[in-house]
């Protein structure tokens, strides 16, 4: 995994996008990048550079289930990882956002542990498809 | 009703309405649209009761007008006010966090260094022993300083603590005025409306729509990380 990958952190509460970013350095990224809803963070990530998205799902604006899908359906991000960090815990909810595509799931409020979990778990699976393909 | 009546009626109506009889016109209004739907106007007759009643209580109940008027607008500066400290709270607690991070880095980074001058004297390394007094020193003046630094750091969290019990107390004043509010408008709405607004709420939301946080257990929602892990590798993701 490339710690300097170029990561953005999407979230409508200034307070939860810095715990994000500093449990992100304590795992040694640093190259993070901030965003406080989907409106603002899709010409960000159109912008280009970015590797891996994480956003939450409830914001004002744009949400971050329908963030999802736009990075899904656009040619130039559709391959890029998305964990969603969240307080909505229906189950309905999660089946949504794995339809969707999303590659992670973790439900606020959360562990730097689970952090590290999911982000590990999603890029060896990448590492893994990218192998056998 | 047969056409011929309904036209008789409506003749009569225009006739009512030209010669500006407005008892006739209403009787007349009131005769075709019974015949056309009596339960639509019965319905719309004890709709029509329930916002009189409302509207004649809402004003002679002074305590509702109080609450409409000047409490619920206080509530919502209120709840702002929650959250204007909460997040100052958060923030500060965050900027001294940041700021002891480094120290116990620094104090590992020292830790290390030590570590090994230790494991180089007892191998009896040269010149060990005086690179080791030198850490030693640099370390006893740091540490000093360091912990300096920790005590202020931790107080600085604990002091951001503090906002719990102002907003503590403006979120239970917010509970009551609410709970005062859905009494007095409770007591407005007849019964039948009561249940039929129930019925309306206990049908399903979109799933689409983020709700916030769960506050209560509930079957639909999951209760920790592994159930959302579960489920997600039930769905192969």
């Amino acid at each position: 995994m490339d710690k300097n990958m170029k990561i953005l952190v999407v979230d409508d509460f200034s307070t939860m996008r810095r715990i994000i970013r500093n449990l992100l350095r304590d795992l040694g990224f640093t190259n993070t990048h901030e965003a406080d809803d989907g409106n603002t963070a899709l010409p960000m990530l159109k912008g280009g550079g970015f590797d891996f998205l994480i956003t939450d799902w409830n914001m004002p604006g744009m949400q971050g289930i329908d963030l999802l899908r736009a990075v899904r359906a656009d040619p130039a991000l559709r391959d890029m990882p998305v964990l969603l960090v969240t307080a909505e815990a229906r189950r309905d909810q999660i089946v949504i956002a794995a339809e969707a595509g999303v590659n992670g799931y973790i439900v606020k409020p959360f562990t730097a542990q689970t952090l590290k979990e999911k982000i590990d778990k999603i890029f060896e699976r990448i590492a893994a498809n990218t192998a056998t393909a | 009703m047969n056409t011929d009546h309904r036209l008789l009626l409506a003749r009569q109506l225009v006739a009512a309405l030209e010669s500006g009889d407005d008892r006739e016109t209403d009787r007349l209004l009131s005769e075709l649209n019974e015949r056309h739907s009596p339960q639509l106007v019965q319905q719309l007759a004890e709709i029509a009761r329930d916002v009189h009643d409302a509207f004649c209580s809402l004003v002679s109940d002074k305590q509702l007008l109080d609450l409409t008027k000047h409490e619920i607008p206080d509530a919502r500066d209120r709840l702002s006010y929650v959250i204007e400290k909460s997040e100052e709270a958060t923030h500060r607690t965050l900027t001294a966090i940041e700021a002891l991070m480094p120290l116990g880095e620094h104090l590992q980074a020292n830790g290390r260094e030590i570590g090994s001058l230790v494991q180089q004297l007892t191998g009896g390394g040269e010149g060990a022993a005086d690179a080791l007094g030198r850490q030693l020193a640099e370390f006893t003046s740091t540490i000093g300083a360091v912990s300096e630094q920790l005590r202020s750091g931790l107080s600085e969290i604990m002091m951001a603590q503090e906002y719990q019990d102002l907003t503590g107390q403006v979120i239970k004043r917010t509970i009551d005025l609410v709970s005062r509010v859905e009494i007095n408008l409770i007591k407005l709405i007849s019964p039948e409306r009561l249940a039929a607004y129930e019925e309306r709420r206990a049908e399903k939301l979109s799933p689409e729509v983020g709700r916030g946080p769960a506050i209560r257990a509930d079957e639909e929602v999951v209760s920790q990380q592994s159930d959302v892990d579960d489920l997600l590798a039930d769905l192969g993701v």
